[in-house]
């Protein structure tokens, strides 16, 4: 076999946009596009609650049942399965039937394709008992909270441990993930490799559209749950006197809608806040283009698509200290970090670049030149997946 | 089709009024690319900026009398120009063979009862310097606009409400009593416009300025409705008859005319009555969309091919909703909440890259009783006869479903929507305006300020002998049309330097189709019976079939996206009469999928579009 074969892929994925309207997995879906231009690819993934229209059906999605289809809400909702399972206890009924559903479905398209590709530790797992049954090689792919949360639960430990001693090859989608994986399994780290998520460049816009009004804005992208930490940016913006206060619109939705709402009105800042519920991938380029400040306060992070997004629509950066995102986020050179625990800090930095018309600009600029040079597309991240997948299907 | 501009101010130094005239020029070079001029004459500016249809090489404006006492800007298209001008001949040497120099000399000859023998679309304005009058005219439909706006010693005139701005002394100021019927209705009322300082000339009506000052403003045509007919067959023939002439004039071109086809009733017909007159390489165009509800490309196709016409097809994939900022800048000047304007620019856009006139076919559901909204009034009567509590839970039922996104032809859901919708909102829509937006108690938590303002609509007799929905479709020809169907395609074609004619709108078809008793257009059972009785037997199954559909525009979907993120920020940001808080809960509520206010938001975005462009 050479190396330019095309190849049988099989993504297997609990987050996938299957839905117009959907941002479930956006960046697997780009994964998805970018590998099928140069082989044949289809995934599997979950079923979701809504009826999709015919109009949208791909053939080479194919998506398992595991409930009644409107009680199928464990996968595709803001934050993944662990927020699905918080949010609704009664969730953890629909995990037998799930991962039956999940298992036989991959066992089946384990046998049409010639290897799988597998994102977060859970359908690692799925695919790598998959993989052993159909003599299939896998490749896993940790998209960084599955790693966090291996140190403090035995399930997601346990799934990490199967997934790199079975795994053809284990990618991570930061260098710090990939140092921390290769010092915890020193003897498998020569199948560790680091692959870059990419950014859609020829649709995030260079130039900037400016402000009218003098009021600077300030943007956050993400789920609205309890690791992403938007508490700390609306508290941050309070501390603001009201005449040079920004104005903050917070896109993305989630089960901590009530607390932000209530923080908000308690706070009594509901003007300069903008809950702007989940908006479609596709807009979001346009949102990026008429805001001044990305703002980014996750607790912990893999590494986050909406800052290299956000990035590459020259946007200065303001985020949280935490590995992944400083990977990207470089204090003082295309953005300013801090302290993930201190309202202050992050008040002042935002201060800072609200002050400073021409900090926003050079620091945008330098962020959108760090991702032509780094050549973070989407293309390239194909590429090297590519070159994985040639090796393991020899 | 052109643009017009007037301008009469004794107090302007010259270099200042031709200063205004030349920018507000540029501000209409879109209604007439091929040429633009204006003269000076006696203190007065009259300028006209040309779409050359007719007579291209000639017919230039503004246009004098060999005497120079007379002199005239016109914009529209007199379909009989022919024919009044064999009857002129014994008064009259023509040095040109278009339309322009027919009207000059039949107004000179005639006077202004010469108006009511044009037939076609029309308006203008004719100075007599001798008597120092201005004399203006806008055809009997309302097709052509014509703004105007007057101080004791000066007066304006203008096509496009931006152009008219850029003439003024003062920035105009907004007039709160339009605004609110702006939130009612959608647009404006009759005469009226978003600045108090600007009015608008009434369709059928003829305008004196007299040398003292004083505006005289008098109807030269009225429908009349008197719903009486002795002969349905006989009728059947006259529609036929009219219907072909109608189509017939309106070929009348110097340069290639196409027309639109959406693949329902009114446009099919129009490309039959045109194949029948034996017309052939017809270009015809059609606009498709993503989305199947609101997609009718396929019907068009077929269409297209039974007649064989060259057909030109363009798929709207992708929404640029910025560009109601443009249209309402540059061409419109005024809020207006008809979003179809923008599929009606991109379709205007594709024909205009290969023709230069097309025939469309506007007026075709108001001559013929096609809309479903007289439908739901006759079930409303019945309806509002049930108990109120019997009402109140039915409706609470429908309500508490989630309304669907698709056009109400295709769901039987999104119909139970409106109803209940209509239902909550009849008090305020009786007696019968306009279909309203806001009912009044809607208003009041929209506009708490102003929701008691508002206009008369002109004309408006509220106690006449017609039944309800023959008052409707009156009223719907003598607001609705005008204000926001007629106004839609003039400003979104002309924004593209396309002329589009409409013969169901010719004011034989249409004083022929108002004067037959309702029961012949429509019952519960269906509506356009007099055209299916006309032209079934002679056209091809595909017309009949179809449902009716409009133009669909996401906007419910744009609010919940990147365009509800810029209306969040407006929200608060003018001083202006619309209540924040309660702007903010209609759009907390809307992205939230708790209900579908996707029109009313789009309307109060459009009017903050107005504000952040308005002249300051």
């Amino acid at each position: 076999m050479n190396n330019n074969q095309a190849r049988k892929i099989c993504i297997l994925t609990t987050s996938f946009p299957i839905t117009s309207e959907s941002n479930s997995g956006v960046f697997v879906h780009h994964l998805y596009k970018s590998l099928k231009k140069n082989h044949i690819v289809e995934v599997v993934t979950p079923d979701g609650k809504t009826a999709t229209k015919p109009s949208k059906y791909d053939p080479h999605i194919f998506k398992f049942r595991y409930v009644p289809k409107h009680l199928q809400t464990l996968a595709h909702e803001p934050g993944g399965i662990p927020a699905a399972l918080k949010q609704n206890s009664l969730n953890y009924l629909s995990i037998p039937t799930f991962i039956l559903s999940m298992l036989i479905t991959t066992i089946y398209r384990a046998t049409k394709n010639d290897l799988i590709q597998a994102n977060w530790g859970i359908c690692g797992y799925i695919a790598n008992i998959a993989g052993l049954i159909t003599n299939t090689p896998v490749i896993t792919t940790f998209r960084g909270e599955d790693i966090g949360r291996a140190s403090n639960s035995r399930i997601d430990k346990y799934f990490l441990d199967f997934c790199v001693k079975k795994s053809r090859y284990v990618v991570t989608v930061s260098e710090a993930f990939k140092s921390s994986l290769q010092n915890q399994y020193p003897q498998f780290q020569e199948k560790i490799f680091f692959i870059p998520n990419g950014v859609d460049l020829p649709k995030m816009p260079i130039e900037r559209t400016p402000s009218p009004s003098e009021t600077v804005k300030l943007l956050t992208v993400g789920s609205l749950i309890t690791r992403k930490n938007q508490m700390q940016i609306i508290r941050s913006l309070a501390l603001f006197p009201e005449v040079s206060r920004p104005r903050l619109t917070i896109v993305g939705e989630g089960n901590q809608r009530n607390t932000l709402e209530a923080l908000i009105n308690k706070l009594k800042i509901n003007k300069y806040v903008d809950l702007a519920g989940e908006i479609p991938h596709c807009e979001l380029p346009k949102i990026y283009q008429k805001n001044d400040i990305f703002i980014l306060a996750s607790y912990s992070e893999g590494r986050p698509n909406v800052v290299l997004e956000a990035m590459a629509c020259s946007m200065p950066i303001v985020a949280s200290n935490i590995d992944g995102t400083n990977e990207l986020a470089l204090d003082g050179k295309n953005a300013l970090l801090f302290d993930k625990d201190s309202d202050n800090h992050l008040y002042t930095q935002i201060n800072r670049l609200c002050k400073n018309s021409e900090l926003r600009t050079s620091l945008g600029a330098a962020g959108r030149k760090m991702i032509m040079n780094k050549k973070l597309s989407w293309e390239q991240t194909a590429i090297k997946y590519e070159d994985l997948v040639s090796k393991a299907c020899v | 089709m052109c643009g017009i501009l007037f301008l009469k101010n004794p107090n302007l130094a010259n270099d200042e009024a031709e200063s205004r005239i030349r920018s507000a020029l540029k501000k209409s070079v879109h209604r007439g690319p091929d040429e633009q001029n204006f003269i000076h004459v006696n203190g007065t500016y009259l300028a006209h900026t040309r779409l050359s249809i007719i007579d291209i090489l000639d017919s230039q404006q503004p246009i004098r009398d060999p005497s120079g006492r007379y002199a005239l800007i016109y914009n529209g298209e007199i379909y009989n120009f022919q024919q009044l001008r064999k009857s002129l001949l014994s008064h009259w040497t023509f040095k040109t063979k278009g339309d322009t120099e027919v009207l000059l000399a039949g107004l000179i000859t005639h006077g202004p009862e010469f108006v009511e023998k044009l037939e076609g679309m029309w308006a203008f304005v004719l100075i007599d310097n001798k008597k120092n009058e201005i004399f203006l005219s806008r055809d009997r439909l309302g097709k052509k606009p014509l703004y105007f706006s007057r101080t004791p010693d000066a007066f304006y005139c203008a096509s496009e409400i931006p152009a008219i701005t850029e003439l003024l002394d003062t920035s105009p100021s907004e007039d709160y009593r339009s605004t609110a019927d702006y939130f009612r209705y959608g647009y404006f009322l009759p005469g009226t416009t978003a600045y108090k300082e600007i009015k608008e000339l009434l369709p059928g009506h003829n305008l004196w300025v007299k040398p003292s000052g004083e505006v005289i403003q008098k109807p030269y045509w009225k429908i009349s409705s008197s719903r009486e007919h002795p002969n349905q067959t006989q009728a059947i023939e006259e529609i036929r008859d009219v219907f072909r002439e109608s189509v017939q004039k309106r070929m009348t071109s110097d340069v290639e005319v196409g027309a639109f086809l959406s693949g329902g009733i009114d446009s099919s017909l129009i490309v039959h009555q045109l194949s029948e007159l034996g017309i052939t390489n017809l270009k015809t165009f059609t606009l498709g969309f993503n989305s199947k509800s609101f997609d009718e490309s396929a019907e068009a196709k077929k269409i297209s091919s039974f007649y064989k016409t060259d057909h030109y097809s363009s798929l709207l994939t992708s929404w640029n909703s910025d560009q109601m900022e443009t249209i309402i800048r540059h061409n419109i000047g005024q809020p207006f909440a008809d979003p179809s304007i923008l599929p009606t620019a991109a379709i205007s856009a594709l024909a205009a890259s290969k023709v230069k006139v097309v025939l469309s076919g506007d007026g075709g559901d108001e001559l013929f009783s096609g809309y479903e909204r007289y439908r739901a009034r006759a079930i409303m009567r019945w309806y509002t006869r049930l108990p109120t509590s019997l009402r109140s839970k039915a409706e609470k039922a429908i309500t508490a479903l989630p309304e669907p996104q698709a056009h109400h032809s295709r769901s039987l859901l999104k119909k139970a929507h409106l109803f209940a919708n209509l239902s909550r909102r009849i008090g305020s829509e009786t007696p019968y305006v306009a279909p309203r937006v806001h009912s009044d108690a809607s208003l009041s938590h929209i506009l708490p300020q102003i929701s008691q303002e508002g206009h008369c609509a002109p004309g408006l007799n509220l106690e006449t002998e017609l039944g309800d929905i023959e008052e409707m479709m009156l009223r719907d020809l003598s607001i609705y049309m005008p204000q926001d169907i007629l106004l839609k395609v003039d400003r979104a074609s002309m924004a593209n330097s396309l002329e589009v004619r409409a013969p169901f709108l010719d004011h034989k078809l249409v004083e022929l189709a108002f004067n037959l008793p309702l029961s012949w257009h429509r019952s519960f059972q269906g509506n356009k019976f007099m055209l299916k009785k006309t032209f079934q037997k002679t056209t091809p199954s595909d017309i009949w079939r179809k449902k009716k559909q409009g133009f669909g525009v996401p906007i419910s979907e744009w609010l919940r996206a990147d365009m509800g993120v810029q209306l969040s920020e407006l929200i608060g940001s003018f001083d202006c009469p619309i209540s924040p808080d309660h702007a903010r809960e209609l759009l907390k509520q809307h992205r939230a999928h708790k209900a579908d206010h996707g029109f009313q938001l789009w309307q109060i975005y459009v009017y903050y579009l107005w504000l952040a462009n308005k002249p300051k």
